[in-house]
């Protein structure tokens, strides 16, 4: 109790200060104000239960953290570290220098879609698959829901092999009347699994587990299993989503043509050494 | 005078940390930013404010006490972003006279990721943040 009291003193000295400093510079500047919901999840906070979770139903609008809370990502395999090395992350280097592959507006790709940029996310449900849909960039997956299997020969070289997807191959059923159980193959070597530039392969699964919790809360698991590039499976998140009560979709894309600007104007003379003028 | 300076730096410093919760997130990430240290730009003139995906663009100039004038290029977070935080397109116009508060570039470039700015009429409007408070290391 002490040591917040007395960190509630320091946080309130030091606003104070930084206030003072900014009225000096400009006669017309108030002190900051940090308070404030940070985006939607936050901003709806807690919603309660809003009553019990129908059966077998995970439809409507749902709004998440920006950037999911990812666990220890476990030790990779030779072949894992070589691709991590060459994987030159946001988070390590100015945008100037990485090359990650959202630089220039690629798409996230599955599994990183579920785990960054998650503020939004829809599903539907149809007769045999169901959709779910990120806000961001607008992008879609089916989950076929239909008893088929997920593709062997992702990649392969018969005719008629399907090719890798930057979102994969989905199939998804209900294991009870609360949890969809999601299975994913097939995803494009090219995608990061996370913005630190963790890798994977081709031989990628991943296992999503919905739990539909109550008719305002959504769970989700996302189990990594990956040998050629990790040495386990490891469960990388467990999220929660919260149900948007006037159910409007945010537009949020990478737009090319801004995002060039974004790089011309802030992020090149960021990572340039030398000043600009 | 310049012991006032020493303490608005102390203070801005201080005032990264404690206010802002430690290092910018941003869609793009923060290794290009001086993450712990808001600096405060006074009299900043918008030149130009871009309401675009998936960063937003603020353009500014500070004119310092000898009379020059820099040339500012600021980031924030997309409109889906900051729209939740009381942004929208026409929040900043060109020739308004605000507060910008920022982290600048490590290279000290006249470049930096948005803290916050303060309108004419005093009104704050945060940047978005990262949200994942709990492990910074992750992102």
């Amino acid at each position: 109790m002490h040591k917040r009291l007395m960190f509630g003193f320091a946080n309130l000295a030091v606003a104070l200060l930084v206030s003072s400093c900014a009225f000096a510079q400009s006669q017309d500047s108030p002190k900051p104000n940090y308070g404030g919901p940070e985006d939607l999840y936050e901003k709806l906070g807690d919603t309660g239960a809003g009553g019990a979770a129908p059966k077998r139903d995970l439809t409507g609008f749902w709004a998440g953290r920006v950037a999911q809370r990812l666990n220890e990502i476990p030790p990779l395999t030779p072949w894992g570290q070589e691709q991590f090395r060459l994987h030159k992350s946001n988070e390590k280097y100015p945008v100037a220098d990485s090359n990650d592959p959202i630089k220039g507006c690629d798409p996230l790709g599955f599994p990183r879609n579920i785990l960054f940029m998650t503020r939004g996310i829809v599903f539907t449900q149809m007769p045999g698959k169901t959709i779910e849909m990120s806000e961001y960039n607008r992008v879609w997956r089916e989950i076929w829901t239909d008893g088929r299997e997920l593709p062997k020969n992702v990649g392969g070289d018969t005719p008629g092999a399907p090719d890798p997807r930057w979102y994969g191959y989905s199939v998804g059923r209900w294991v009870d009347d609360y949890t969809f159980v999601v299975n994913t193959v097939g995803t494009d070597e090219r995608t990061w699994l996370d913005n630190a530039g963790h890798p994977h392969s081709g031989d990628l699964r991943v296992e999503e587990r919905y739990r539909r919790v109550s008719h305002n809360s959504l769970e989700v698991t996302v189990t990594i299993d990956d040998p050629k590039t990790y040495t386990k499976p490891f469960v990388i998140t467990n999220a929660k989503f919260t149900w948007i009560p006037e159910q409007d979709f945010e537009e949020e894309l990478c737009v090319p043509s801004e995002q060039a600007e974004y790089l011309k104007l802030i992020a090149n003379p960021a990572g340039n050494s030398t000043p600009n003028k | 005078m310049r012991a006032f300076r020493t303490a608005c730096a102390i203070s801005a410093i201080l005032g990264g940390l404690f206010s802002a919760g430690g290092i910018v997130y941003a869609h793009h990430g923060s290794a290009s930013y001086k993450t712990g240290d808001v600096i405060v730009l006074g009299h900043a003139t918008v030149t130009q404010f871009l309401w675009a995906n998936p960063h937003s663009m603020l353009l500014f100039d500070v004119k310092d006490e000898n009379g020059n004038v820099s040339h500012w290029a600021g980031e924030a977070g997309s409109p889906a972003a900051i729209r939740a935080l009381g942004w929208n397109k026409n929040s900043v116009r060109t020739g308004d006279v605000i507060t910008v508060q920022l982290y600048p570039a490590k290279f000290e470039n006249a470049v930096g990721r948005i803290d916050a700015i303060v309108l004419a009429d005093g009104t704050t409007l945060k940047n978005s943040p990262r949200t994942d408070r709990g492990d910074i290391s992750r992102y």
